[in-house]
């Protein structure tokens, strides 16, 4: 069996694929990638299905080395100023191209100030022991993942064989519609369960509205300051359902957005949910980030969605048939 | 039970379904009932459904959802389902040793309600509770049945870290923490039972639906259940 070898965690890196659905009732939440997206497509890229695992890097990449020749590719935010630059042996490594390493080759991703989430993708997938159904990290749990924790410099991964097709190029028109997906300058949003405690008119409420990411987020919730809102309902709501992306309001103009790790109930009010085509650009946002809230409606959200998740499949096809539930 | 069931899209792949307007037995086994259809129904892109007190979850793929066909075949289910309300098929026994650096909070408990720790105890564990359902985190029961003279506030400060297994009064309720956490909740014992472990064939010990009771044991027991001093 061939390894990774953590040389260099760099702020916070998981072991992620794309979650374990099906355990709320347990209360686990789904958990996985923060961006789902990118991790899939690198998938794609190197031939692996969209679900193995890969590493993901969290506010800047940290050093690894494979003890076998390997193929990989690394995925995020690749553009504009600030986003990752990988290198190995003196040369930039592109994101989203795969590339074939040697054995004991040093890639250094260093540190990066656009996009969140960097994603380390490695033909065969990194073969950690699924639990619940899931290869990835659920810290909060203590499980999944590398011993259920954070990775630390020496850890060692073990790589899967699991892999379909030859790696290939996504194509000129792959920049564009990453770009697309991953754009953080808006997040699509409708209104939540309790939208009418909250913003009255929802549509006026948000309208050229602004969150802007505070440092006190992780992959449990990211905290935001916002508008402030009125509260019409004081006290405690009965506790319910909660979900990635569901926009809780304590008050005071504080604002949480549940992350993938995020509680499977809440007495929070829940004002505002994040679309499903926004979620992996809510991954990549940093503390620091503004990001306009633009209205939408479920059914608007679906369809769109199924346009770009065309769009995208059509561009860099799954190399099984299984449904992906990237989204 | 509001009627009909109120169906609220949440998101673009969350449907909210509302059973009733408070909290109550009722409620909980018409949630209860609502969950165990709804899981054999096969409705298609459902990916996970959420019970809680007054409300039902389901998380579905919005990109193989439909909405007309998910809100009638969870109508469906609703229909007639006072025809066989579940009953609670198991009792889980859960030990406790009460107080001392177990159940710091325990005199505190006592004290507020001008009660002693010894009938504090006979009340916590004279009681058959029912897990409403699992939420917040992995292996969490939120139960049902604190007797009202143990209602307790929770402490105007959280503790910084609890150990896993210690069982605590927040207001109303009552639980067990299944790992270690910071909490406002008064603890008054633990128990050495391990309430969520991902590795067993059903990760969570408790189940929605569930009976529980709790029972006291001495510290020395709490040792030879291979509990952590």
């Amino acid at each position: 069996m061939s390894y990774l070898r953590i040389i260099h965690p760099g702020t916070y890196a998981t072991v992620q694929d794309l979650g374990r659905p099906g355990y709320s009732e347990q209360a686990v939440a789904r958990g996985g990638a923060a961006d789902r997206f990118s991790l899939a497509m690198g998938n794609r890229l190197i031939g692996n299905p969209d679900t193995s695992a890969g590493i993901e890097f969290s506010l800047s990449g940290g050093r690894f080395a494979f003890e076998d020749d390997t193929i990989i590719v690394m995925t995020g935010v690749a553009d504009g100023p600030g986003a990752a630059r990988p290198e190995c042996d003196g040369h930039i490594i592109p994101l989203w191209e795969p590339i074939e390493l040697r054995a004991g080759q040093v890639v250094n991703i260093g540190g990066f100030t656009a996009g969140a989430s960097l994603y380390l993708c490695v033909r065969g997938g990194v073969n950690t022991a699924p639990v619940l159904g899931g290869r990835g990290t659920h810290h909060i749990g203590g499980f999944g993942g590398h011993e259920g924790r954070a990775l630390i410099a020496g850890d060692r991964l073990p790589i899967g064989t699991e892999h379909h097709r030859t790696p290939r190029s996504a194509g000129a028109a792959w920049r564009g519609l990453t770009a697309r997906v991953l754009d953080r300058s808006c997040l699509r949003i409708m209104p939540g369960p309790h939208a009418p405690l909250i913003a009255g008119a929802f549509d006026e409420f948000w309208r050229g509205a602004r969150l802007t990411m505070t440092p006190h987020s992780d992959r449990a919730g990211s905290r935001f300051n916002g508008p402030r809102a009125r509260r019409e309902h004081e006290g405690t709501l009965v506790t319910e359902g909660a979900f990635r992306g569901a926009m809780q309001y304590p008050g005071d103009g504080l604002w949480i957005i549940l992350g993938p790790d995020g509680p499977t109930t809440g007495g929070y009010p829940i004002a505002a949910s994040v679309s499903a085509r926004s979620v992996p650009a809510l991954g990549q946002l940093r503390p620091s980030d503004s990001v306009v809230m633009l209205t939408s409606t479920p059914r608007e959200e679906r369809q769109a969605l199924r346009v770009l998740a065309d769009d995208i499949d059509a561009a860099l096809p799954p190399v099984d048939d299984g449904r992906s539930q990237v989204w | 039970m509001t009627d009909p069931p109120r169906f609220l899209w949440t998101s673009d792949r969350t449907l909210r379904v509302e059973l009733a307007d408070a909290i109550s037995d009722d409620a909980t086994t018409s949630v209860r009932a609502v969950l165990y259809r709804v899981r054999s129904l096969g409705i298609t892109g459902l990916q996970d459904v959420t019970p809680a007190y007054t409300t039902l979850m389901l998380t579905f793929d919005p990109l193989l959802v439909d909405e007309s066909s998910a809100e009638r075949m969870v109508s469906e289910a609703l229909a007639g389902f006072a025809a066989d309300p579940p009953r609670p098929d198991r009792t889980i026994e859960i030990p406790v040793c009460y107080g001392g650096e177990f159940g710091p909070d325990l005199a505190d408990v006592a004290a507020i309600h001008g009660l002693t720790p010894e009938r504090v105890i006979e009340l916590h564990t004279g009681t058959s509770y029912t897990v409403a359902f699992l939420g917040f985190a992995p292996g969490f029961a939120y139960l049902a049945g604190l007797p009202a003279e143990l209602h307790t506030p929770r402490l105007s400060a959280p503790r910084a870290r609890l150990p896993a297994g210690s069982v605590g009064i927040g207001g109303g309720q009552t639980g067990v923490y299944p790992r270690p956490s910071s909490g406002g909740w008064r603890i008054i014992g633990r128990t050495p039972l391990v309430l969520f472990d991902p590795i067993r064939a059903e990760a969570s010990l408790l189940r929605i639906g569930d009976a529980v009771r709790f029972k006291p044991m001495s510290a020395s027991e709490f040792a030879a259940h291979g509990g952590e001093v």
